[in-house]
């Protein structure tokens, strides 16, 4: 992984966008590896930080007592997560956390794992690793149910669960004393999007809305102005206002309501694209029309079953 | 002309011949299964009942519209009332409408998740179980029986299957359909469809069938069948157990297809243009289907709902 020079990214510099602003301003290091994956890891001030590899990424926190990793990725993304670290600090890995129970979030953490290291997730991801086990994924050890925090002297990790959303257990963080959330698959920085996966799987819709006003709630108790997401969007900074979660509850609520009301009017699924109106969608990033058309399908379920 | 594996007693009540779903079929059907078992169906959902000479043991009422025809269709055949409404699952499209058996005195019973499920997502006309149970739970009534198990999420996460007795045939909702488990999904995106248990789910089924010496399943929709000339009729509510296997090997060979592609470092975008090119999965898995049976666009669909749970594990 070759080094590249890195300042914090403070308020100011985060004014700067795009493939520049990363190259010059934001990245403690990146490369490419073999097959094009690309690997950075940025500085986002008081002990945090971000690991990139491909796509997707994960946060780290380094405190005088130690260091928090959070999603290992998978077995070769791990390799380049712990590489990354040691480069930021020679401190032990003290606690490995869990978001969610997704394989291609939670594979090969067993790189990280030493005598007296924490594994933590909310509860329901344990007992989904232990329905569907792996080799290549370490169950969590340490659960909790409603909220808990991790700590590495300096800095700590808040989690928070807020029930069915994306996966049954996936956990809001947010990373002390930066006070930056994490919300895990459902809100991506720069702009509020359509999700990328168009069947909409593991979205639990019946949930989704107040899971989404519990997170708002939650950042305005606890004062956080910034997210970071855990999905990489070239040429973009990681870090946007957390008026951000809203912007993506109201995509949801706009999704939702859409087709409700023609499901009210009992218009088929599959007529709902032609029929409704999808203009307010429109803006989103990442809009496609006919992968729009796909959720419509999902969605009315959600009318019609409950679920 | 697909050939209709199983011939039975269809019982046209007078109020049937009122309504046709589509032209051809009508919109309300009862069927006589034999040993007191009977299947209703509205439209393309369908129910089981059994009769009694202490009662009626009803399955899901479907929805408010469904209920009325379906006491209706209880009254032609018996004046016994309706003592338990069994919940296959806990999906509104099945579980709404039991107020008129509630009113009865119906005792309600479903698998505790349902309980669950219907409690966070109230609906007014869903009426909650009055007795749950975990892994399995039996209704007597009189000379019936109706054995409920439950094997962990897969259609939803409460779905269970039905055995009615002495007639032994299972009641299969959802998770596979008479007269074949060759079926496309009807949602292609799988809503609240628990993959990463659909195989062990359906080898739990197969292998209770095994057990009970079940050889018969009604299922809970309506299945299309297709003339030689094209033209559309119902098929019967009752199929082979077979159709349970043949699901199962459907999933099967569907994860496979799906998790080999990605090995090769396909992404999930590019699966279902990938197979759907493949001859490989067209002989291994599309031409078992009847080509009328499914669409592109919707096999497009569920490969891709397969991809990610081929990358997440749900």
């Amino acid at each position: 992984m070759k080094a590249l020079p890195i300042p914090n990214l403070t308020p100011t510099n985060r004014l700067c966008r795009g493939i520049l602003c990363c190259a010059a301003g934001l990245l403690v290091a990146g490369s490419v590896l073999a097959a094009d994956v690309v690997t950075a890891t940025a500085d986002l001030g008081n002990g945090l930080y971000l690991f990139r590899y491909d796509d997707q990424q994960s946060i780290f926190l380094v405190g005088n007592d130690g260091v928090i990793v959070t999603d290992p990725l998978s077995t070769e993304a791990a390799i380049a997560y712990r590489d990354a670290v040691t480069k930021v600090t020679d401190k032990p890995v003290t606690a490995l956390v869990y978001s969610s129970s997704f394989f291609d979030r939670v594979a090969g953490g067993q790189i990280f794992v030493e005598d007296g290291i924490e594994i933590v997730s909310q509860a329901n991801c344990k007992s989904n690793l232990e329905a569907t086990p792996r080799a290549d994924i370490v169950p969590p050890e340490r659960t909790y149910t409603d909220s808990t925090t991790v700590s590495a002297g300096d800095v700590s990790l808040e989690l928070y669960y807020f029930g069915q959303s994306y996966g049954t257990c996936l956990s809001v963080l947010i990373a002390q004393p930066a006070n930056i959330m994490l919300v895990p698959g459902l809100v991506t920085p720069p702009a509020a999007r359509q999700p990328a996966d168009p069947t909409l799987a593991n979205y639990y819709l019946h949930n989704l809305l107040p899971f989404f006003v519990s997170v708002e709630e939650l950042a305005a108790a606890k004062g956080v102005e910034q997210v970071v997401g855990s999905v990489a969007v070239d040429g973009e900074e990681p870090l946007a206002p957390v008026s951000l979660v809203t912007e993506q509850r109201v995509f949801w609520d706009t999704l939702l309501r859409i087709v409700e009301q023609e499901y009210n009017k009992g218009t088929p699924a599959q007529a709902i694209p032609r029929k409704a109106d999808m203009s307010a969608l429109s803006a989103y990033s990442g809009y496609d029309p006919e992968q729009i058309a796909i959720m419509t399908r999902r969605v009315y379920s959600l009318y019609r079953i409950g679920r | 002309m697909k050939k209709l594996l199983l011939v039975v007693g269809i019982l046209l009540l007078p109020w049937s011949a009122n309504a046709q779903f589509i032209p051809g079929i009508d919109l309300i059907e009862t069927e006589d299964l034999g040993n007191g078992l009977y299947a209703f169906r509205y439209g393309p959902y369908r129910n089981i009942f059994l009769v009694s000479d202490d009662g009626v043991i009803a399955t899901d009422p479907l929805d408010v519209k469904a209920a009325g025809p379906l006491q209706e269709a209880i009254a032609n055949i018996t004046d016994q009332p309706v003592k338990y409404v069994a919940y296959s699952h806990s999906h509104w499209d099945h579980a709404s409408g039991g107020q008129i058996f509630k009113d009865q005195g119906a005792t309600f019973v479903a698998q505790r998740e349902c309980l669950r499920n219907m409690t966070e997502t109230r609906h007014p006309d869903v009426i909650l179980p009055d007795v749950v149970f975990d892994d399995s739970y039996s209704i007597q009534l009189g000379e019936q029986s109706l054995d409920m198990y439950y094997f962990g999420p897969s259609h939803d996460d409460c779905m269970t299957v039905m055995i009615a007795k002495p007639a032994n045939i299972m009641f299969v909702i959802d998770i596979t359909s008479a007269p074949t488990g060759w079926e496309m999904e009807y949602n292609p995106t799988m809503a609240e469809g628990y993959l990463y248990n659909m195989v062990p789910y359906l080898r739990s089924v197969e292998a209770l069938a095994e057990r009970e010496g079940v050889t018969t399943i009604v299922s809970g929709h309506l299945a299309l069948g297709f003339s030689e000339s094209g033209k559309m009729f119902a098929q019967p509510a009752i199929g082979p157990i077979d159709a349970v296997r043949e699901k199962r090997e459907f999933w099967e060979i569907l994860f496979a297809s799906v998790e080999q592609e990605m090995a090769k470092g396909t992404s999930a975008d590019d699966v279902a243009d990938n197979l759907l090119a493949s001859e490989q999965f067209k002989a291994e898995f599309l031409d078992r289907m009847d080509r009328k049976n499914w669409k592109a666009s919707e096999m497009s669909i569920l490969l891709r709902r397969v991809a990610t749970y081929t990358e997440t594990g749900r």
